[in-house]
């Protein structure tokens, strides 16, 4: 799974158009030794990555670690420096926001207030594509409808964005995400903000998602939410650190590159999870004991 | 009703009316992006510096239209560039640029002689003054914004909802944005004559915000706003001439007061249904 920094580039592919056989078949999202950032000022480098039709893959790092910065470069909202991107076998050019790529933002980066309903926010997906008229045609509601009921929305599409819980909304922007019929769905800081329930319920969602041929990249800071619950993790700091399934990757030595700090990796009953050990209130005694304690109630219990 | 047809026999009012609907109808329909955006200072600071750009066309003499758009696109420009140093917020910038240049227009226009330009009439707006050339320019502004709103609707809502995924979904947000600010100040310029510098800031926050009051929905929200700031603007016309005040401060007033009675109709309503809530749950066995 992980992938090799030191490969060699691969000859140009030739572009397929999407929704072609062919198309069908090349990978979702292929990364090439990507760097970029914004402007001269360089947030990532040397980032390869492929993933598959099915996979989900958690990508954790501390803060500035480039976490955002990836999938602004994957949306063309970043400044590409070198590599090469392609979505469903398509060359994506720098800058240019992929066709068939779908994000869905942090909630609490939202403008609740904002005087929508769930439908016309679902809707808005498709202003790149939708015709110059100022309303959006029958099929196009249609297909917003179809979304709605898919993910459990439906009879709510006429409420107010406001009116939704944190749930409701994480299903809001996961239709608006798919009405471009994506191949990729990017997911930035899911977990944040929400509660235990609502993570579940999401995770659930896309897993369901995933199952459908979906390529999901969820990033998030949460690392035993991620080790716990997806089969590949992508550890980053300024660069890849660690790809792979999280019983391979979830090592002091790969923590200790990603984070710059000494973390202990604990494995019980067939589960992973992670522990900070640093004294937190300058006594030794306490942070062993909460570090006892929290070794017993493993964080995925909730 | 003869305070209602003696007005119109005059040409300029009714000049002035045709301005006010549409100065009124194209800051209320330009105030619902200003709203939402979270922009309301750009507008207020735009207005500002318009007078420094009127004032230097005055004493280049050439046409004040003409100084008042170098001015907005001066400033959109400097607030851009002060805004982007490190350590100072954008709303720092567009006080810094905009009142330099409201101060410039106040000592040019008054060291220049014979300009036949009143201060008090660039700052608080002159019904009178409406003549042929600003009606033109009022209604080829508000053609323009009609044609881009219905040109570019969703994208214009899908880029003030959200910026970051509008772009990322292949919107040009960007340049949505940047029409946005053209159009901003477009308005600006074209509604100086009738509702003055110092309060067009308000004609293109108020239709918006009491309009949010009433709904939900963005498609209504525009409409409603549109026809707050044209009815507003007449009757705040109206005030004008029976009061012989500045129509600017009229027009203004007007709306005000109608954003505080609804206001305040909407909190009776809300606490009156939230009283029945209550009193019916206490009903419920």
């Amino acid at each position: 799974m992980a992938v090799d920094p030191a490969e060699p580039a691969e000859p140009r592919r030739r572009r397929v158009a999407s929704g072609s056989p062919e198309a069908s078949h090349a990978l979702p999202l292929l990364v090439r030794d990507l760097s970029g950032g914004y402007g001269a000022l360089r947030a990532l480098e040397h980032v390869d990555l492929e993933v598959a039709r099915g996979e989900i893959v958690g990508v954790v790092g501390p803060s500035g670690a480039g976490k955002t910065t990836l999938l602004r470069l994957l949306t063309g909202q970043a400044d590409r420096h070198a590599g090469r991107v392609e979505v469903a076998g398509q060359r994506i050019r720098n800058r240019r926001a992929p066709r068939r790529v779908g994000l869905v933002p942090q909630l609490g980066s939202v403008d609740w207030d904002f005087p929508l309903t769930v439908e016309q926010a679902v809707l808005l997906g498709l202003s790149a594509d939708s015709g110059r008229r100022p309303w959006f045609s029958r099929s196009e509601r249609a297909r917003a409808r179809e979304l709605l009921d898919r993910l459990g929305l439906d009879g709510l599409a006429q409420r107010p964005i406001r009116a939704l819980s944190g749930g409701q909304r994480q299903r809001m922007f996961l239709a608006r995400a798919m009405i471009r019929d994506a191949d990729v769905l990017l997911l930035d800081e899911p977990t944040s903000g929400v509660d235990v329930a609502t993570r579940a319920e999401v995770l659930g969602l896309v897993g369901e998602l995933a199952a459908d041929g979906l390529a999901v990249l969820i990033t998030t800071h949460d690392l035993n939410w991620v080790a716990a619950h997806l089969p590949r993790l992508l550890f980053l700091n300024q660069s890849v650190v660690a790809d792979g399934p999280p019983r391979e990757v979830l090592t002091p030595e790969v923590l200790r590159k990603t984070y710059e700090a000494d973390l202990t990796v604990i494995h019980e009953q067939g589960r992973i999870a992670v522990v900070d050990e640093q004294p937190l209130l300058g006594s030794a005694a306490t942070a062993s004991a909460a570090a006892a304690d929290r070794a017993e109630r493993p964080p995925w219990t909730g | 009703m003869d305070w209602l047809i003696e007005p119109l026999g005059f040409g300029f009012f009714q000049r002035a009316l045709v301005a006010g609907v549409l100065v009124g109808g194209l800051c209320g329909s330009l105030s619902v992006f200003v709203v939402q955006r979270r922009m309301s200072s750009i507008g207020h600071g735009l207005a500002h510096s318009v007078l420094g750009g009127v004032g230097i066309a005055l004493a280049l003499g050439v046409h004040e239209y003409l100084g008042a758009a170098a001015a907005t696109a001066v400033a959109a420009v400097l607030i851009d560039r002060v805004g982007r140093r490190r350590g100072l917020h954008v709303d720092a910038a567009i006080w810094i640029v905009t009142t330099a240049l409201f101060a410039l227009g106040v000592v040019v226009v008054s060291r220049v002689e014979g300009v036949g330009v009143s201060t008090e009439s660039l700052l608080f707006g002159d019904v009178l003054g409406v003549g042929t050339g600003d009606l033109a320019l009022i209604g080829a502004v508000s053609a323009g914004f009609a044609i881009l709103l219905l040109a570019r609707w969703k994208a214009l809502v899908f880029t003030t909802f959200d910026h970051d995924v509008a772009a990322a979904m292949g919107v040009a947000a960007g340049r949505h944005e940047a029409l946005l600010n053209l159009a901003t100040a477009a308005v600006v310029v074209a509604s100086v004559r009738v509702l003055g510098v110092l309060l067009i800031a308000s004609a293109v926050v108020l239709p918006a915000a009491l309009a949010r009051l009433l709904t939900a929905s963005f498609g209504r929200l525009l409409a409603l706003a549109t026809v707050v700031g044209s009815a507003a603007a007449v009757v705040g016309l109206y005030a004008s001439f029976h009061l012989n005040a500045p129509s600017g401060s009229t027009i203004v007033l007007t709306g005000t007061t109608a954003f505080a009675v609804v206001l305040v109709v909407v909190a009776v309503r809300t606490g009156l249904a939230r009283r029945r809530g209550i009193a019916e749950a206490h009903r419920a066995p």
